[in-house]
């Protein structure tokens, strides 16, 4: 038996990916790119518990607000009954929070009762064709400035001057094509209709004891929170807040951004992952197989290449339905050519190592020798397409909701970043009062794509061959 | 020692075809790397393979084990001619009995696998492992046992080639070639890129190797004393052609052809006043093209003993003594005439 050869040190074992990360984590850029990209990624995906709100939930009377503005929640009901918890907890959003974090409590609410009065409203063509009240029809209502109007069953209360026929119902209406009659209840808020609710809570967050004005009530109470002031919470009104603003429709910008993300993300991965999966086997199979094979697989991908690309997008598109589906089609077709080409060029030097030839005389299949040794040699390359890709592929998607052509997904229009920029660059308004809608859309994604691209930089140096030494 | 032929190479020959023309491809030469050779590989024998940079030593290795198709020619092994036999059985019957060393330690290993699963690939290409899989018991026992067999520690398994020194690597090499219990290995230079300390070690490791299992070895090398250290005969090529073959020893003592003898002088002594008082013999000229076609010897045109009929007619092997053979019309049992060589004193 031969003795046994020198040891190097006992220091862990270092693969090579390892030794790319120590290289990576010295780049600070890279760092940066990366740290900002996962905060960017786990955002996205955290959207639901991170703002509140429903990105298309829209409150149209509110108008575009300017970042940082709170305002009052105004439709959302709470209903408290001894023994049970307040339904539902997370409306009104205070309200909810205070219930749940396991301290007694007692709520001191003002309430305001309300007089409601139901008028019918014949809308065609999403104009008001007819306004009844009992038995009287109106071409105009005044709406005095202490009512409201509202939607039956339909949430929200509306401040609106006057309805008038030939106007636009300003609530949020059922949407419907053609002519159709919506239910409005004309809301009155008498002051003298104003008493003290108080609800004790236990540690349990449920409800141990509901007062109205000092008498007791047994059973179910239905409390709006509009009118609610909970005066055991410093007295803070229940209120929301936008730190983004909203656009014209009324909805969260911050929410919209986020959930923007997880589009914009979505179709960035999604659409590399595709594209990569083909270029990187397709790339491998003519590099390996090389000869004529090679060379008509290597004829094909010039011919994908002289095509005008964001024409055969928007040509796919238009012809075979604006489709998330679609978009993936397009997009990856697109985008496979150049992983094929350079993972082609990486094959076929790295066939001629002498590592494959001993794999063969160590029975390797030619299936094997691909799959196991010489894919794997690429993924330095790939890796460093994928960050490269993702937003390229990010920018191309903007770029079709930029010039209008929206992905519908189940028929809606996706909020993608590129569809956020496009609205706010229509809502902007002539000087730029609205700058918010623009602003904040565009930043995450220039962000977003800055990082990228710093990371995919910085992975390239961490993963060059030229710096893998040879001992 | 020696026995029974197991692998017999009858007139080998490798041409790479020179070719010209973007859409027509047509031949407008040939590299004659191999070119037509003869030899057998007795059980249990290790046979020395020398010759300089280019003679076609380490292609004639690679079309015996196929990593390049023989142009003519017959290699007999376990009742196949592996010369003309489907890559399919090749793989299945074959392969596993005939294993090669090569001769870069540093580029034969793939770079991203570890040591376990470097060793463990022939183990599972050749199904000879019940899992199959790296990190499954069995395999990993199999993997320790060869790394031990070649001197590496266990602690090794989950490195990756780049941890180690040549030698080491070498020897990585090695287990591999010895998985799947191969009957002939080939060695192609497999310490020529090692220190010369290392060299002994790895070629000590090579015999107590062959001793141990029973192992046959093709060795080649131009390095003519570590082939006469291990060697038990040493066939000697010239521009791809076997020139001479013989038993080690007498090869060194009485060489017979003309290109050996210049061979052998080439070997410095390490003895400053031996090596400044030797006739040592000077080659002249390149050596030649292997795209020339010959119609005599090919070693005629830097032959310092050659006559007029080296020129014309190509010189079979001749056994010239018992088991020793040499291509050349002016040798004779004696070897070539004292100083005919023309040999010089530096």
């Amino acid at each position: 038996m031969a003795a046994t050869a020198p040891e190097p040190d006992d220091v862990p074992s270092d693969g090579p990916w390892a030794q790319a990360w120590k290289r990576l984590r010295r780049n600070r850029m890279a760092m940066a790119g990366l740290v900002v990209v996962l905060a960017m990624a786990l955002s996205a995906v955290l959207a639901p518990w991170i703002v509140p709100f429903d990105p298309r939930e829209m409150e149209r009377w509110t108008g575009a607000l300017a970042p940082g503005t709170r305002h009052l929640e105004l439709c959302n009901e709470m209903v408290v009954e001894r023994g049970k918890a307040p339904r539902p907890q997370d409306v009104p959003t205070a309200v909810g929070k205070a219930a749940v974090d396991g301290a007694a409590h007692v709520w001191r609410i003002e309430v305001q009762d309300e007089v409601t009065t139901l008028l019918r409203v014949t809308v065609d063509g999403g104009k008001i064709q007819q306004i009844g009240e009992g038995g009287k029809r109106h071409t105009t209502l005044e709406i005095a400035e202490d009512e409201f109007i509202r939607v039956k069953d339909g949430g929200a209360v509306v401040r609106v001057p006057v309805l008038a026929v030939g106007g636009v119902l300003p609530a949020p209406a059922p949407q419907q094509a053609g002519r159709f009659v919506v239910m409005v209840e004309r809301v009155k808020r008498p002051p003298e209709a104003k008493r003290t609710v108080e609800i004790a809570l236990g540690t349990d967050g449920k409800v141990t004891t509901v007062t109205s004005a000092g008498v007791p009530v047994d059973g179910e109470m239905r409390v709006r929170a509009e009118n609610v002031r909970d005066t055991s919470l410093d007295g803070a009104r229940i209120e929301h807040s936008h730190p983004l603003g909203t656009d014209q429709e009324g909805r969260d910008v911050l929410a919209r951004v986020l959930f923007g993300a997880r589009i914009s993300l979505l179709v960035g991965i999604v659409a590399t992952f595709v594209s990569l999966s083909i270029g990187v086997f397709y790339g491998a199979i003519a590099g390996f197989a090389g000869g004529r094979t090679d060379v008509f697989m290597m004829r094909v991908v010039d011919v994908l290449y002289a095509l005008p690309y964001i024409f055969l997008v928007i040509i796919l598109l238009v012809a075979f339905g604006r489709s998330l589906v679609m978009l993936f089609i397009a997009l990856g077709l697109v985008q496979w050519l150049t992983p094929a080409r350079v993972v082609r060029g990486q094959i076929l030097s790295l066939k001629r190592r002498e590592f494959v030839d001993a794999s063969v005389t160590l029975g390797a299949t030619p299936w094997t020798i691909l799959i196991r040794h010489l894919i794997p040699n690429t993924m330095g390359v790939v890796v460093v397409f994928t960050t490269l890709t993702i937003p390229a592929v990010i920018l191309e998607e903007s770029f079709l909701s930029f010039i209008g052509l929206t992905v519908l997904f189940r028929g809606e229009p996706i909020d993608s970043w590129g569809a956020l920029v496009d609205y706010g660059r229509n809502a902007l308004g002539g000087d730029g009062e609205r700058w918010w809608l623009l602003v904040f859309p565009a930043a995450a994604m220039s962000l977003t794509l800055f990082s990228l691209n710093f990371l995919g930089d910085g992975l390239r140096d961490a993963l060059d061959p030229r710096q893998k030494g040879r001992g | 020692m020696t026995g029974e032929p197991l692998l017999t190479v009858r007139g080998l020959e490798v041409h790479f075809p020179i070719e010209r023309g973007v859409f027509f491809r047509h031949e407008i030469g040939r590299v004659r790397a191999v070119d037509g050779i003869s030899f057998e590989l007795r059980q249990g024998e290790t046979l020395g393979l020398v010759g300089e940079s280019g003679c076609g030593k380490s292609t004639t290795a690679r079309a015996i084990i196929r990593l390049v198709q023989p142009t003519a020619g017959e290699v007999r092994f376990l009742g196949h001619d592996l010369a003309t036999l489907d890559e399919e059985t090749m793989r299945r019957e074959v392969r596993r009995h005939l294993q090669m060393i090569f001769q870069d330690p540093y580029a034969c290993l793939n770079p991203r696998m570890t040591v376990e699963q470097l060793v463990g690939e022939p183990l599972r290409n050749f199904g000879l492992s019940t899992f199959g899989l790296a990190g499954t018991g069995d395999l990993r026992d199999r993997v320790t046992e060869l790394l031990q067999l070649v001197g590496l520690s266990p602690r090794h398994l989950d490195r990756y080639p780049h941890e180690f020194s040549g030698g080491q690597r070498q020897r990585i090499g090695i287990a591999r070639a010895l998985a799947a219990n191969p009957q002939v290995v080939l060695c192609d230079e497999p310490v020529s890129a090692l220190d010369v300390s290392i060299q002994a070690q790895v070629v000590n490791l090579l015999q107590d190797l062959q001793d141990q299992l029973g192992l046959t070895y093709l060795f080649i090398a131009h390095d003519l004393a570590v082939v006469r250290h291990i060697s038990d005969r040493v066939a000697v090529m010239y521009l791809g052609r076997i020139v001479e073959v013989a038993p080690a020893d007498e090869i060194y003592d009485l060489p017979l052809h003309p290109y050996t003898v210049a061979l052998l002088s080439a070997i410095p002594i390490p003895d400053p006043a031996v090596q400044r008082s030797r006739h040592r013999i000077a080659l002249q000229g390149e050596i030649p093209s292997p795209t020339k076609q010959y119609q005599g010897c090919r070693f005629a045109d830097r032959c310092p003993v050659k006559i007029a009929r080296c020129h014309t007619e190509d010189p079979p092997l001749v056994e010239h003594r018992p088991g020793h053979v040499a291509a050349c019309w002016v040798t004779g049992p004696n070897g070539l005439a004292a100083g005919a060589m023309g040999g010089r004193a530096d």
